[in-house]
């Protein structure tokens, strides 16, 4: 009884959509297979809208998901940099010294060496690929969420979120050319630059201009609790009208082998369990408190999903392993990271706490 | 009970700032669906006062909103020279409760 009252505790901060996010990510894949095999001519046609071979439709709906969650980054937070040294340098450096580079090594395991049997390679090559793009883009705004259902620090996670928004607007491309490179994945730097232009830079200079003109017109409360409030469910809805588009593309590759997914979500899971014990330990070890060691933890676990579909898409196309790949890390996201609360949240007592009044 | 800390160095630059402050709570939404509302502090009286408890400690004018009443809060200050910002420990609060609607 009592688990079952703090599962329900711990699931609190997440709305009915969001809880169940796997069930409609899994509607969303059945629903654009459907639609790819009944009515072909609907992806067809919008395949057909593209410019300078951007998808004009994928375009606009990767912004949709992006856009939301640029424009509520707040850059002057990182003046606190210096709050919670110990914190930082564990996130950071798990982030994009490790986090990169584990996620590469599990799923060039798993899915080229270990699963090679039930794979084609090209295929495992691709997916692997998506693995990669999802590794090197950390969690930007869901942390907000993992860090109240874990009691963290509001100071720290902002500091946090805008510390590792600025360094994924300038590692994200190195890391991934070279991890593609490691993987005899070849890109061309131009076509990953472009992408890097498209899905990070304009949102994220649109989002910045677009909260200086609104803070000024409106005030900073206005923006932040009527006009964030507004456009919080543009993402996820856009995400899964992105998934259904996607899957209507996708529809031969995961009627062929539906098994994929599921050998796909293995090495995430690990990687995700693995990223949230290095960062959890490591801040135990230095006895870092438990409201910054929870969403230091927490944001390496969880990934940018948006970013790394998108770039999916730019780099490979909607109807390549790469994209499946990132997906599926869409579709484990939730029950993961509600795992990793509870382990959090459970293990509460073998880290210092810190009462936020007392100086 | 609503406790509030305030730093020496952030009691300093806020009355330098004119001895305002509002605490209240930001908005955030989660990329995957859910928000949090993070408590922010700014020296500054609100937008729409009537919304928030007012009082009055260390030579400050302090506006609380009602999303942070019974919190334990510190006000600190970060970074320096002009390029400085308050900042409010407290803990991240579910996105519901926040009232302060404009």
């Amino acid at each position: 009884m009592a688990d079952k009252s703090r599962r329900s505790s711990e699931a609190a901060g997440l709305g009915f959509f969001e809880r169940y996010l796997t069930i409609w990510v899994a509607l969303c894949i059945v629903a654009g297979v459907a639609l790819g095999q009944w009515l072909p001519a609907v992806p067809e046609a919008l395949a057909k809208m593209e410019y300078a071979q951007v998808s004009l439709p994928v375009a606009v709906l990767i912004w949709a998901m992006i856009f939301p969650m640029m424009v509520q980054i707040d850059f002057a937070a990182i003046l606190g940099v210096r709050r919670q040294p110990k914190g930082l340098v564990i996130t950071t450096s798990v982030n994009w010294l490790i986090k990169p580079f584990t996620m590469f090594a599990i799923s060039w395991f798993f899915l080229i060496v270990l699963f090679r049997p039930l794979i084609p390679e090209d295929l495992a090559r691709e997916y692997l690929a998506g693995a990669i793009l999802l590794g090197a883009a950390p969690c930007t705004a869901m942390v907000f969420v993992w860090s109240y259902l874990t009691r963290g620090d509001a100071a720290y996670t902002l500091v946090q979120v805008a510390l590792n928004d600025l360094i994924m607007l300038f590692a994200f491309a190195p890391i991934v050319v070279f991890l593609l490179g490691v993987s005899n994945i070849v890109v061309p730097w131009d076509t990953v630059a472009l992408s890097v232009v498209l899905y990070i830079v304009i949102p994220l200079s649109a989002g910045y201009a677009t909260r200086v003109w609104l803070i000024r017109k409106h005030g900073i409360e206005w923006f932040d609790n009527v006009f964030l409030k507004k456009i919080g469910s543009v993402t996820p809805a856009a995400l899964l009208v992105t998934l259904v588009l996607l899957f209507a593309f996708q529809g031969e590759v995961i009627l062929n082998n539906p098994l994929h997914i599921l050998l796909i979500a293995i090495p995430l899971t690990i990687q995700t369990f693995l990223i949230f014990f290095i960062a959890y330990g490591w801040a135990k070890a230095w006895k870092v408190p438990h409201n910054v060691a929870a969403p230091g933890a927490m944001i390496g676990a969880s990934n940018f999903f948006e970013l790394a579909v998108a770039a999916a898409i730019a780099l490979f196309g909607l109807q390549s392993g790469a994209a499946l790949a990132t997906v599926v890390g869409v579709l484990v996201e939730v029950p993961l990271m509600l795992a990793l609360v509870r382990i959090a949240n459970r293990t509460r007592g073998g880290f210092p706490q810190t009462s936020p009044a007392r100086p | 009970m609503t406790t509030i800390a305030i730093t020496p160095a952030a009691q300093r630059w806020l009355m330098d700032q004119g001895g305002m402050l509002t605490l209240r709570t930001s908005i955030r939404n989660g990329c995957c669906g859910g928000r949090a509302a993070v408590p922010v502090a700014e020296a500054r009286s609100p937008d729409e006062p009537l919304q928030y408890r007012s009082h009055h400690m260390d030579g400050l004018r302090v506006w609380v909103a009602a999303e942070l009443e019974d919190e334990e809060m510190k006000v600190d200050i970060d970074g320096f020279g002009p390029w400085c910002r308050l900042c409010l420990e407290a803990g991240i609060r579910p996105a519901a409760d926040v009232t302060t609607e404009t």
